[in-house]
């Protein structure tokens, strides 16, 4: 019985999560919509957010979730903070990567580590929308009449380590990520939903700043 | 019943109460009764790597626990099925190949988890070779050593609180340039 529950739980996530995503039909005009998305991003100064981030794992019944704020500001520029259950603070800053846990710092080059090289382009890339551009990944692209949905395997086998592939929700209404799902290779996924997002408005630079 | 008698069942009582008490001076917990998981935040340091997460141990079945590590950013960085007999590495970053790390990770989770995880004395499996010895430091501090022969390999602080719940760990190795702490998340 437990096993048919684990099953139930198990398969009934991603439907449940496919439920806002479904009648995704393959896009017609891939150049066309590159374009756009391109050319939404060149015209994207700054990104804030607050995010819910969901960690499913095959073990647990329950998720686990963390929530926080998120400013992107062009070109390279991310603040992602955690503040449930901890606070926890990452500075992406060009190629440095700051991080306070809990009263904690560090700095780091982030061409010093793969892991962290390859964090960095994934955040960035999603924040600015155009991870598709990566020629580190092979894309496909859906749509429905609210959304658009990016689709990415790594390429390198290292990479899939970590992510195994990712699904990138883009809203049609402002082109920004909606929602980003990294999935492993044994089906545990991290999603992570953007909300009250803020476009163009006033970014202090300081907020950006690696001690 | 006589008032006499009811004081007297009650001393009975009471006496029983504190000889059990006292027989079993280390009623110190992981599992929250009545749980099968617990959720742990993770920050350590390996040489000049930091690292840092959640620690995610479940009760699989009475022979088996999983410790699943996440960093924050949700990505996975071990997997980790831990029996009475062995530990196996299921899924990990590639830094954890290294048999070096991972095996300084199983000997800092059998810190934690090494069955009986709170009997007094206890042996390990043949996989590290050492004894685990509990001691209490003071009020609310336990400490979990590994000895071989009469030499402290590594140790774990547990700090528990009034009612023996685990909520802080602090693991030192001896000899390699390893720390970490783990801290008990409630209600995630």
């Amino acid at each position: 019985m437990k096993r048919i529950f684990f099953f139930y739980i198990l398969f009934s996530i991603p439907i449940l999560l496919s439920a806002q995503f479904n009648n995704m039909k393959a896009v017609a005009d891939i150049p066309a919509l590159k374009s756009k998305l391109e050319q939404n991003a060149l015209n994207t100064e700054n990104i804030r957010a607050e995010f819910k981030q969901e960690k499913h794992l095959s073990i647990l019944e329950e998720v686990i979730t963390s929530t926080g704020t998120f400013l992107f500001k062009k070109e390279n520029k991310v603040r992602w903070n955690y503040i449930q259950p901890f606070n926890y603070l990452i500075i992406i800053n060009g190629d440095k990567i700051h991080i306070n846990d809990e009263g904690k710092q560090k700095s780091y080059d982030a061409n010093s580590s793969k892991m962290f090289g390859q964090i960095n382009k994934i955040v960035v890339g999603t924040a600015k929308g155009t991870l598709f551009s990566d020629p580190d990944y092979i894309t496909q692209f859906k749509e429905n009449s609210n959304y658009y949905e990016i689709y990415l395997v790594p390429k390198n086998n290292k990479l899939r380590d970590y992510v195994n592939e990712i699904y990138l929700y883009i809203d049609k209404k402002d082109l920004t990520v909606y929602k980003l799902k990294m999935v492993e290779k044994n089906g545990d996924f991290t999603l992570v939903e953007f909300l009250n997002k803020k476009v163009n408005q006033a970014v202090q630079e300081n907020e950006f700043r690696i001690p | 019943m006589k008032l006499s008698t009811k004081l007297i069942f009650v001393l009975v009582y009471t006496l029983q109460s504190l000889y059990s008490l006292a027989q079993d001076p280390m009623n110190i917990r992981l599992f929250e009764e009545g749980e099968n998981k617990v959720l742990l935040k993770v920050s350590g340091k390996l040489l000049d790597h930091n690292l840092s997460g959640i620690l995610i141990l479940k009760q699989m079945s009475t022979q088996e626990i999983r410790a699943v590590m996440t960093m924050e950013t949700g990505i996975k960085v071990y997997d980790v099925s831990i029996s009475q007999k062995k530990m196996r590495l299921l899924e990990s970053m590639p830094a954890y190949k290294s048999p070096w790390v991972k095996n300084i990770l199983f000997k800092d989770l059998a810190l934690i988890l090494h069955y009986p995880f709170t009997n007094t004395q206890s042996k390990d499996s043949k996989e590290f070779k050492r004894n685990y010895e509990y001691s209490k430091q003071e009020e609310f501090v336990y400490r979990k050593a590994a000895y071989r022969g009469n030499k402290i390999l590594e140790y774990s602080l547990k700090y528990i609180d009034s009612t023996g719940k685990i909520i802080h760990l602090k693991h030192n190795f001896n000899n390699i340039p390893y720390q970490i702490e783990y801290w008990r998340i409630e209600n995630n």
